[in-house]
């Protein structure tokens, strides 16, 4: 079926995403990102060293961002599905929207210290913490698209062939709580805390990551299993049994 | 049925509490680094604490799990509504450990120990309030289990999303011992 191949696509978007996403960050050296205790001076020479590697692997991350439109999509597709599910499956898609807008504009401002790196280095740190700080703490839209998934999961009561496994909202709902306490990069220059630290950084890296594949295996097993069904019936909520 | 079940409440949680378990594993790996780099300085920042709150606290955090596990119980019984008052002792538990909590900030903050003091006192704050968090979401997970036991009978659905929001609770306990442990005992 068409409509099917097409969810299919919006779906192998998240690893797309992901793929491109992290390879550009490794092209433009920021894995390990700079560190926010660095001297103006430090952090100038961190620009300057390989600026059209760091200009192409910017590129390459805003270019990856635009896979994170038809990804929320073939998410939503899946939590519309869910009886009752409707308000947290546009949240979801909200989320997802402005998520894009939210790894877009700090990748736009790295790309404008780059462009110029060897412009005075105070500019270049105030840019740096300009573009890091809503790099590293944009947990709004991800948290709203996670609450937004794990709500609308646990929406599906019905045991048998719940739309998407209840785990999975569980898991969304937890990966969405971990992204909030990156807040804490504001008070921290280092340590755990800082935009570069073990909790603030690594962990949300590889969380992120993780989130978007796990939501993709499930996603993409959801389509299969309603291109599998011959009658898409709107399947009514069963009671529970007592 | 039931009695087949190993598993309190929805297999899903499980998921969202080991994994949280996870990342206080690198929490706790966080505060016994910071410690074997500078036990000097670890232990001058314990100093400021005040280790009897901590036990207040940790003692609160313990009787609201005895409370949530006998609510559970009462919840089996023949009129689930007698586990109201298990419940919302548990919440106010939970309310005096916050309180107290607030109280142990402000004063440290203001006999000049803020986060910003010392790597100690910045992974106190930090990591206290991560816990603290998990109490808010805990209060409001409780509060909806106080809901769920309005009615002299509970559904098969509703007695697992009351298990499961024990089982959320007695983690969010689990990890304030460990947490007090390192934080306040660890010499």
């Amino acid at each position: 079926m068409t409509s099917t191949r097409v969810q299919l696509w919006c779906a192998w978007s998240g690893p797309a995403f992901i793929v491109l996403f992290f390879s550009g960050m490794l092209v433009a050296s920021l894995l390990p990102p700079p560190e926010p205790d660095w001297t103006a001076q430090r952090t100038a020479e961190f620009w300057r060293s390989d600026p059209d590697l760091k200009r192409l692997g910017l590129s390459l991350m805003m270019a990856s961002t635009t896979f994170l439109a038809p990804f929320g999509v073939a998410i939503f597709l899946q939590l519309r599905r869910i009886p009752g599910a409707i308000a947290p499956a546009y949240t979801a898609l909200a989320g997802a929207a402005v998520g894009m807008v939210a790894v877009v504009v700090p990748t736009i401002m790295m790309l404008s210290i780059a462009l110029r790196p060897e412009r005075d280095p105070e500019i270049t740190q105030a840019l740096t913490d300009l573009a890091f700080i809503p790099f590293v703490v944009n947990w709004p839209p991800a948290l709203v698209q996670a609450l937004g998934l794990g709500v609308g999961v646990l929406m599906d009561r019905r045991r048998e062939d719940p739309v998407l496994p209840r785990w999975l909202g569980y898991y969304a709902l937890w990966t969405g709580f971990l992204f909030l306490p990156g807040t804490l990069l504001v008070f921290f220059l280092d340590g755990v805390w800082a935009w570069n630290g073990i909790l603030s950084f690594w962990l949300v890296a590889v969380l992120f990551g993780m989130f978007q594949l796990v939501v993709f295996v499930q996603v993409r097993a959801a389509i299969l299993r309603a291109a599998a069904t011959p009658t898409p019936a709107e399947p009514a909520p069963e009671a529970v049994p007592a | 049925m039931r009695a087949e079940r190993r598993m309190p409440g929805e297999a899903g949680i499980w998921l969202f509490i080991l994994g949280d378990m996870v990342v206080f594993a690198v929490v706790f790996g966080v505060l016994v680094h910071s410690r074997g780099q500078d036990p000097a300085a670890y232990e001058l920042g314990q100093g400021q604490l005040h280790i009897g709150l901590g036990i207040v606290n940790t003692v609160l955090l313990l009787t609201s799990s005895l409370l949530v596990a006998a609510g559970v119980r009462a919840s089996r019984g023949p009129d689930a509504r007698q586990a109201r008052p298990f419940f919302l002792g548990a919440i106010g538990c939970a309310l005096a450990f916050a309180a107290l909590k607030a109280v142990e900030y402000t004063d440290l903050a203001s006999s000049g120990h803020g986060p910003a003091t010392s790597e100690f006192s910045q992974l106190f704050f930090t990591f206290t309030g991560l816990h603290l968090l998990h109490v808010a979401i805990g209060l409001a997970v409780l509060g909806g289990v106080v809901r769920l036991v309005r009615r002299p009978a509970l559904d098969e659905h509703d007695a697992m999303m009351l298990e499961t929001g024990a089982s959320y609770w007695h983690m969010v306990d689990l990890l304030w011992i460990v947490l007090f442990a390192l934080l306040y005992l660890l010499g």
